[in-house]
């Protein structure tokens, strides 16, 4: 055998470090030019670092739980012991670079994702450009079509699979980005991140939904409206999901399968969509008399509101704020609108519900897009844990307010928004909610509802969304920086750096690492005076039992007009019930409401004795601390008067005076009114002297209803035109019937009376404030502020009566 | 459009319901603003004063005219119009108690919204069930009665302008 040289030391590094099992007693020498070896140095120095778990101690004992320590970490010599491949050099297009250090791009803007064709030709999804996309490959021009057409079968296949499960419920709904503005610091209340600076800004994007219809439903049924806001903090995404309303049906989850199942179209036919009115719902909720506040809400005009930026928004539960200090509070929130809340009548909500079954998603992108951006002030009624054991209802209770007279509303902050989206699927339908997405400052009540509701969003979306990384969705992406070990999963976005993926550990330095009390999220210590004496149970708390005190404290608040309101949709939607008994127990129910309600809802529903009251489930109840808040009144936030995004019909036909018709339009979308031309047809409509208007629109294809008020020009011709029009005569009435502001001028005239404008109006239009103005021939002009004026007052309720008179 | 038209008994009845309910929607869109005017209180006074006096007036005339032609042409509505007037007394109690109180205030505010409720009861048994009894007899000459009405209207409007506490 040859001699041959000692073993080089440097050489057997080289052949170990290249190996991915197995490996000598001793780390190679640092230095090494070789970057395995150097590799091979550099980790074993980064987990000798780390001798042993220093933090491990810290995780026992209370103390210790309410004050998580900051995870150990250990620098690396260089950023090569921490990477996945020592190839991560070897640069392309498709690859990239090396991972910058500490970033995941996932969270990078929209922009990272945003595609837009402007010049580009067609392509596959494999960025093959497609040469036609007219013909499917065939064999000969009357032959058969080839299965080797990857171009069609890639087209079809992933045409069959464009829809996802909708949401079990919110389905429908429509969205909007914007920001939220803090108004004060809060910092004596909160470190949630929105609260901390005056001025400070955080990105929004907010959900309205109705509850029971499926995707495509309409969007004017009566219902409860979602009111969903996902804040991006840079603290991590804050989501406050709320409804329009500040109570919910039912008290604990466990019983939200069932009322959603009941709510929902009969099973056996699928029917009625997106509507209450039913056996199945009534005949749950009037055996659970916990529902009792909420179907005043439901049966009131907030259930159809106007708009989206014309209702509040509600965080429904109790939450926690927290301060730096520790400090906990109770706090409800509550969204209020700039424009004040206005709503739909029900004549109305169903008729709009055939002509434009997407008013409200219309309503809410025409407001953006035309520069009348909806606004929301933010605020929180706050009230101690102390303050809360005196109140004569229990805050964990979900069918329960907190009144406003007993604790008033703070302003935190203003919610714009300001920008619709790009794409409808990708950003308002993938948009994942959930209770449980709070940031620190923030925290849980024990409401038995709301925890079930942290439950229910994820697991529902694990399906809606295909899997468990929805949160990689562009739209769901905080913009607060995303680091754990959590991995894979069907879908995944993220390309992690590295071979750990767990924690503790050495191999990558710690990290990432626990961020510890003072900049993670620490739970409040909220002690449970009674848990210990009581144990493991199935029961509520005895407050819970008070069915009916703030359902009559909801209906005594409502003014008169909104009273007649609540009672007529009680008597529509027990009138639709098809089993008589379950009509009667439900007037039974309300009896324990109010007595005055119960006899107009059986009077209104042709019964001939009224139902015994419903037994109560508690015989004692706490004297509530309010008898009337007239801040449950709709009446109450009139808004800040402005006009921008309402809707106004200027009716026209030729021989109209158009001149008149201009200056209107004008004069009111200087108010942000958008004033529509609407004749017998769209186009060409000559006028009286000799120009022409445009119409933009039809009576044929926009119906009266569907505007906020309306104008009769002047014009013998026109008017003897619109007067042999059918559609006219409906405009007219349903304005009127819907109490809204008509605007009439000159010989115009003639067609409210064809219309039937009753006899009886004469001395309340002699009165005044009717929101009917008729004036004289070239009075017009000078009757636009007293119109604007009457459509300030939204609607005039004055004319209502029941049935209606025209 | 002609204002106070010739109205019949019903049209001109009607046209006081309509009218006051106009009042008391105006009164409660200031009673329930949250933000209230400077203002509001003397427009509620005037608005409910204006109330009380258009209920007096319309009751008296229905109680002395309306109602005894009804009985007379139609002996099976002196149920209907003993709890009508029985319902009328429920509205002058208020109203009473509406004029002590004077001045707009949270109890005048209840007070008023109490009378809109019974108002409201009273106005929808009138048209719902009384009005189409009294258009379906063609023994009752419902514009005479309604020149009648109107004349007693206009003689107790003047009587209380000049004297608003005696009518």
């Amino acid at each position: 055998m040859p001699k041959t040289s000692p073993p080089n030391k440097s050489t057997a590094s080289k052949a170990s470090a290249r190996n991915k099992d197995s490996g000598p007693a001793q780390p190679p020498a640092s230095g090494s030019a070789d970057k395995a070896v150097a590799k091979a140095a550099e980790a074993n120095d980064l987990v000798a670092g780390m001798p042993f778990n220093s933090t491990k101690s810290a995780e026992h004992g209370f103390a210790n739980g309410l004050a998580p320590q900051v995870g150990a970490t250990v620098a690396p010599a260089s950023r090569l012991p921490t990477g996945s491949t020592l190839t991560e050099e070897n640069t392309s297009e498709k690859v990239g670079s090396v991972a910058p250090e500490g970033v995941n791009a996932t969270i990078e803007p929209l922009d990272r994702v945003r595609v837009d064709s402007s010049k580009q030709a067609l392509t596959t999804n494999q960025g093959v450009k497609v040469a036609d996309n007219q013909n499917s490959l065939k064999y000969g021009v009357r032959g058969p079509a080839l299965l080797e057409d990857f171009i069609l079968r890639e087209k079809i296949t992933h045409f069959d699979h464009e829809r996802i499960p909708e949401r079990i419920v919110h389905a429908r709904g429509s969205g909007a980005h914007g920001f939220f503005e803090c108004y004060d610091a809060a910092t004596d209340l909160t470190k949630a991140a929105p609260f901390q600076k005056a001025g400070k800004t955080t990105p929004v994007f907010a959900r309205f939904s109705t509850v029971a219809g499926e995707r495509g439903s309409k969007d004017t049924a009566r219902d409860v409206r979602g009111f969903a806001v996902k804040f991006y903090t840079d603290e991590g995404n804050w989501d406050l999901v709320g409804n329009n309303m500040p109570v919910f049906f039912i008290q604990d989850a466990m019983k939200f399968p069932d009322l959603v199942h009941a709510v929902k179209p009969e099973p056996h036919n699928q029917m009625p969509q997106a509507a209450s009115a039913h056996d199945t719902f009534w005949d749950f909720v009037s055996l659970m008399p916990e529902s009792t506040h909420m179907l005043m809400w439901q049966m009131s005009d907030r259930a159809i509101p106007r708009s989206y930026a014309t209702m509040q928004g509600f965080g429904v539960h109790t939450f926690r704020m927290v301060n730096e200090e520790g400090t906990s509070v109770f706090v409800k929130f509550h969204w209020t609108p700039a424009a004040g809340t206005h709503s739909l009548v029900w004549d109305e909500a169903v008729k709009i519900s055939g002509a434009d079954p997407d008013y409200h998603r219309r309503d809410l992108w025409e407001r953006i897009e035309s520069g009348a951006y909806p606004e929301y002030e933010l605020g929180v009624q706050v009230f101690t844990e102390e303050q809360a054991e005196e109140f004569s209802f229990d805050i964990l209770d979900a069918t329960k307010i907190v009144p406003e007279e007993l604790v008033p509303i703070r302003p935190l902050g203003r919610m714009v928004l300001n920008r619709n989206p790009d794409n409808f699927f990708a950003e308002t339908e993938q948009i994942a909610f959930c209770t449980a997405h709070i940031v620190p400052g923030l925290d849980f009540s024990n409401d038995p509802l709301l925890a079930g509701r942290h439950h229910s969003y994820i697991d529902t979306q694990i399906s809606r969304l295909g899997g468990p990384n929805f949160h990689e969705i562009p739209i769901n992406a905080p913009v607060a920086p995303v680091h754990n070990n959590q991995r894979d999963g069907l879908h995944r976005q993220a390309i992690p750096r590295g071979r750990v993926s767990y924690e503790p550990n050495s191999l990558a330095g710690g990290c990432p690492f626990q961020a510890g009390a003072a900049q993670g999220f620490v739970s409040v210590a909220a002690s449970l005076s009674k848990q210990d004496e009581q144990g493991k149970v199935r029961a509520k708390p005895e407050k819970f039992a008070d069915h009916y005190t703030q359902a009559t404290l909801f209906f005594e608040s409502q003014s008169p007009v909104e009273q007649d309101h609540i009672a007529n949709a009680f008597r529509f939607e027990l009138s639709k019930v098809t089993v008589p008994a379950i009509r009667q127990r439900t007037v039974a129910m309300l009896r324990n409401a109010s007595e005055a309600l119960a006899a107009k809802v059986g009077k209104g529903l042709g019964m001939l004795t009224m139902p015994e009251a419903l037994p109560r489930a508690a015989t004692e109840v706490a004297t509530p601390e309010i008898m009337k808040s007239p801040a449950l009144s709709l009446l109450h936030r009139p808004g800040d008067g402005s006009l921008a995004g309402r809707k106004v019909a200027i009716l026209v036909a030729p021989g109209v005076e158009g001149d008149f018709v201009l200056s209107a339009q004008a004069a009111l979308l200087e108010h942000g009114v958008v004033a529509r031309i609407v004749g017998p047809h769209i186009g060409h409509i000559p006028t009286v002297s000799g120009d022409a208007l445009d119409a933009d629109a039809s009576m044929e294809n926009e119906p009266g209803f569907l505007f906020d008020a309306l104008i009769l020009a002047d014009g013998a011709e026109a008017v003897a035109a619109l007067s042999q029009d059918g559609h006219t005569m409906e405009f007219i009435r349903d304005q009127f019937r819907h109490c809204k502001p008509i605007l009439c001028v000159g010989v115009a005239r003639h067609l409210m009376r064809q219309a039937g404008l009753p006899i009886s109006m004469d001395k309340s239009m002699a009165q005044g404030g009717t929101g009917l103005i008729v004036v004289d021939a070239g009075e017009g002009d000078g009757s636009l502020d007293a119109f604007m004026a009457a459509m300030q007052k939204h609607r005039h309720f004055g004319r209502e009566m029941d049935p209606p008179l025209l | 459009m002609p204002q106070f038209a010739d109205k019949d008994a019903c049209e001109l009845l009607d046209a006081d319901h309509i009218a006051v309910k106009h009042l008391f929607v105006d009164y409660a869109r200031l009673a329930t603003a949250g933000i209230a005017t400077d203002d509001s209180g003397a427009q509620r006074t005037a608005l409910a004063m204006k109330i009380c006096d258009e209920l007096t007036i319309h009751a008296t005339i229905e109680e002395e005219i309306f109602y005894p032609a009804l009985r007379q042409a139609l002996p099976d509505t002196a149920e209907m119009l003993d709890e009508a007037v029985e319902e009328h007394q429920d509205a002058k109690e208020l109203i009473a108690d509406i004029r002590a109180i004077g001045t707009a205030n949270a109890s005048m505010d209840t007070l008023i919204a109490e009378l809109n409720v019974v108002i409201e009861h009273h106005v929808k048994e009138e048209r719902d069930d009384l009005f189409p009894k009294a258009k379906a007899e063609p023994k009752l000459d419902l514009v005479a009665l309604g020149k009648e009405l109107l004349s007693r209207q206009q003689q107790l409007h003047s009587q209380m302008e000049a004297s608003p506490s005696e009518v």
